[in-house]
């Protein structure tokens, strides 16, 4: 299927570069007919990139290996779920990934956008076309970057997949993570058709604020993904390391809550439109930036594809994009000016002001510790990588100094406070703060960083409960309503300011995972089946380990060596524990990769018992482990799972906020029918 | 061999379908059928910013974060902006597009533009007229 796909790709290239031509010749010749001509090429470029996935799924499914791609990441004995989740494996594969999905959202931002935007969407489409136009050309003009490109030879059988990836969080991280990255182009979109056309009052934030929204939604499901993949692939226990590619992943989420909050100041007062159009041209920014750390091989990751050009196709495209686009902003800042001003530092307003410079603070200092190996290369032709303690020193005060500003900002009115109001406001929160200091200090907890960490946490917790129930309160006083249907009604009408709380709930049970986490024991053993060693929880107990010993046997694509513990805690059994160690292997059962390790994990609310079997020397049972117990990670997990339900809540459609009654669009104009009519 | 030409054939259907699909609009454009009315968001109209303004004070208040002194003070200002917007939208030459309908029925909860009396639809935006300005908010 390489020709139907290579030529499939050519056409969306051409018809991608003929529309987004066309959006700025109908801008300069001022032709508004030709908006539907430019409109149907985002259909187009759909629909072709859809033909040309067609065409590798096709390839992937019938074990086609004269086509490199095929041949490099799958192999006869693949399970046929990993036939899928090739597609996107490999450089190759996730370029054309990367493209179809900028295809369905460029054509879904057309068929979903109201007609009241419809002088925005030419250069909508303008924009979404140029881009995956870009993805494209570097398929097809890029070293060794088209999926299609066949093999002079057809081998036997391909090289399989890499057993990292042969993991469900890799079903759906990197598709998750995509979405959220690729998605990012269509509020970037927005931005620029409402540059271009001077549409510069509140529609273009109403017509983009659900998808910046979901693409939001989208890069908070794949960093959680990502950690629950890196936490059971990686093997070393943790969650985050601060890899560049992680980094480059929280770098967008960073500005794009930046830019969540601080449109709310737009649309409510007219004041910041200036800063918030280069959030979010800043935020479409960095996921190319991302792309290019990924895809050069210019800073070692565990996620890096192999080094080659092709990132420097992104290199020159970062700058293109954001030189054309700063221009553009430039040559528009007199239609920004600011409608208000800020009228007290004690106003909603200015706790939204701090929240966007601690999480830009953040995000620089993350883009300069991943930036660092490069310019120390650049300044002193030396390499230096700074680690974890680099990041954790700047952000984890920044890191708190936000989750305060969480519990602070709903405190107080917008537009200004008075000193009275505020000490009542804050009476709730700051005691469940101070309790739970008090209680974690009682319990023995004396580490300075954690008892912030939760007391914080605890001061946010009063404030949203306060906040809910005040809500509550006050509709039940005010529409004599039952508190049940209050609260149903208080969080079905306020939808993103209730759901905002809910995901702000979901941030405080990532702070109390990540201190959790500060907590964790670790220790190494050697053990010969019968043999017990222990290992000491935080939270008091002791487990207890016996290996049972070692079975071997061969599965679908594998030779698994699989090592069994017995877990007694505090001298009561609680079950067994199992690790692999895994030889990947082709259908001729030739090895294929290094040997990887299966993670061997009991996991409840307070802590997970983490195992991890290192092998054995050969001939023997003699097996080296190592153990920790890791308290609170499941946290981690759940706090994904109700950030992703508030974030949710906020973007479901519909929920009235002036009391006017919203119809179905309906035809305007009168339909008449004309009877005794002669045909 | 024979599968090459089976994908040839579809590349070209492919490639006429997907030129028919960008240059129809241009070569052969359909008649445009009458566009679908869609109500505006009430942030779109000052109305509406004023009004989703004061319903947020007013639940300030209600909530405890406004004293009565800041409540007063912004709920005058911000009532004096909705009313300025009304009357801007009744000065028959503010704003062309409203001036039809004779400026003496209700302002349109929807839009703020002058309404016809005694009609059930607005003739600027089409909203129903059924529906009165709220009188008290909901939060």
């Amino acid at each position: 299927m390489t020709l139907l796909g290579h030529f499939a790709l050519w056409a969306a290239f051409l018809i991608g570069v003929w529309s987004a031509g066309l959006a700025f010749f109908a801008r300069w010749q001022d032709r508004p007919e030709l908006s539907l001509a430019i409109r149907r090429g985002s259909y187009a470029v759909c629909a072709a990139l859809l033909v040309a996935s067609a065409a590798l799924w096709k390839g992937l499914f019938s074990h086609d290996f004269n086509i490199e791609y095929v041949a490099a990441y799958t192999s006869r004995n693949l399970p046929e779920y990993y036939l899928v989740t090739a597609f996107w494996a490999g450089q190759k594969g996730s370029l054309l990934f990367w493209a179809v999905v900028l295809g369905i959202f460029g054509a879904l931002a057309q068929a979903l956008t109201s007609n009241r935007f419809k002088d925005l969407l030419p250069y909508v489409a303008g924009v979404t076309n140029i881009t995956a136009a870009f993805f494209i050309a570097v398929m097809l003009f890029g070293e060794g970057a088209n999926p299609f490109e066949r093999l002079s030879f057809t081998p036997a059988d391909g090289r399989g997949l890499n057993p990292q990836l042969q993991n469900p969080g890799m079903i759906a991280h990197p598709p998750t993570l995509y979405l959220g990255y690729i998605s990012l182009a269509v509020p970037f979109a927005f931005a620029i058709a409402a540059l271009m056309a001077r549409r510069l009052d509140a529609g273009w934030i109403i017509a983009m604020r659900k998808w910046a929204l979901a693409s939001w939604i989208f890069l908070s499901i794949g960093i959680t993904i990502g950690m629950w993949w890196a936490y059971l692939e990686l093997g070393w226990g943790g969650v985050w390391a601060w890899d560049p590619v992680e980094n480059a992943s929280l770098l967008p989420w960073l500005t794009l809550t930046a830019f969540l909050h601080s449109v709310m100041i737009q649309e409510k007062r007219g004041m910041l439109k200036r800063w918030n159009m280069g959030l979010i041209i800043g935020t479409f920014l960095l996921t190319i930036f991302g792309t290019f750390i990924t895809r050069s091989g210019v800073i070692a990751s565990v996620h890096s594809f192999t080094q080659s050009s092709v990132g420097y196709f992104f290199l020159g495209f970062l700058l293109v994009t954001a030189i054309l686009s700063f221009t553009l902003l430039y040559t528009r800042w007199p239609d920004l000016e600011p409608e208000a001003e800020l009228e007290s530092l004690a106003s909603r307003e200015a706790a939204f002001l701090f929240n966007n410079l601690a999480l830009v603070g953040i995000a620089f200092s993350v883009m300069w510790g991943t930036l660092f190996p490069i310019i120390s290369e650049a300044v002193r032709g030396t390499k230096i990588t700074v680690g974890p303690p680099f990041f954790n020193k700047v952000n984890i005060p920044l890191g708190l100094f936000l989750l305060l500003l969480t519990g602070i900002g709903p405190l107080i009115a917008w537009r200004k406070a008075s000193a009275a109001n505020l000490q009542r406001q804050f009476i709730v929160p700051t005691v469940t703060g101070l309790v739970t200091t008090v209680a974690l200090l009682l319990a023995g907890l004396r580490d300075g960083w954690a008892l912030a960490a939760l007391g914080i946490s605890g001061f946010v917790v009063g404030t949203i409960g306060q906040e809910f129930w005040r809500g509550v309160r006050a509709r039940h006083v005010m529409h004599d309503e039952s508190i049940p249907v209050a609260l149903v009604r208080l969080m079905g009408r306020n939808r993103r300011r209730y759901g905002g709380y809910i995901v702000h709930v979901g941030i405080v049970l990532y702070f109390v995972a990540f201190t959790g986490l500060a907590f964790r024991t670790k220790a190494e053993v050697d053990l010969v089946p019968g043999q017990s060693t222990t290992i000491a929880s935080p939270f008091g107990w002791t487990y207890e380990l016996t290996h049972l010993g070692i079975s071997q046997y061969s599965a679908l694509n594998r030779q698994v060596s699989a090592a069994t513990l017995e877990v007694k805690r505090d001298g009561v059994r609680i079950g067994t524990i199992k690790s692999e160690k895994r030889q990947h292997v082709d259908s001729f059962g030739n090895r294929l990769f290094e040997p990887s390790t299966e993670v061997g994990l009991r996991s409840d609310l307070r802590e997970d018992l983490y195992v991890v079997y290192g092998g054995s020397p050969d001939g023997t049972e003699r097996s080296h482990f190592v153990l920790q117990v890791n308290p609170l990670v499941a946290w981690f997990w759940i706090g994904g799972a109700v950030l992703v339900l508030g974030g949710m809540l906020t973007m479901w459609p519909g929920g009235p906020q002036v009391k006017t009654k919203r119809r179905a669009p309906v035809q305007a104009g009168y339909e008449a029918t004309l009877t005794g009519m002669p045909s | 061999m024979g599968s090459e030409v089976v994908e040839a054939i579809a590349a070209l259907v492919v490639g006429l379908a997907l030129i028919w699909l960008v240059l129809q609009p241009i070569v052969a454009p359909a008649p445009q059928a009458p566009e679908a009315f869609e109500p505006p968001d009430p942030e779109e109209t000052p109305r509406g910013r004023a009004l989703l303004a004061l319903k947020e004070i007013e639940f300030d208040r209600a909530t405890g974060k406004l004293s009565d002194d800041d409540y007063t003070m912004l709920h005058n200002r911000y009532s004096a902006r909705a009313i300025a917007v009304l009357d801007d939208a009744a000065e028959p030459d503010a704003e062309p597009m409203r001036r039809t309908p004779t400026a003496s029925g209700h302002p349109c909860p929807t839009c703020g533009g002058a309404t016809v009396p005694h009609a059930a639809f607005c003739g600027a935006c089409g909203a129903s007229l059924s529906v009165g300005i709220p009188s008290r908010t909901t939060p």
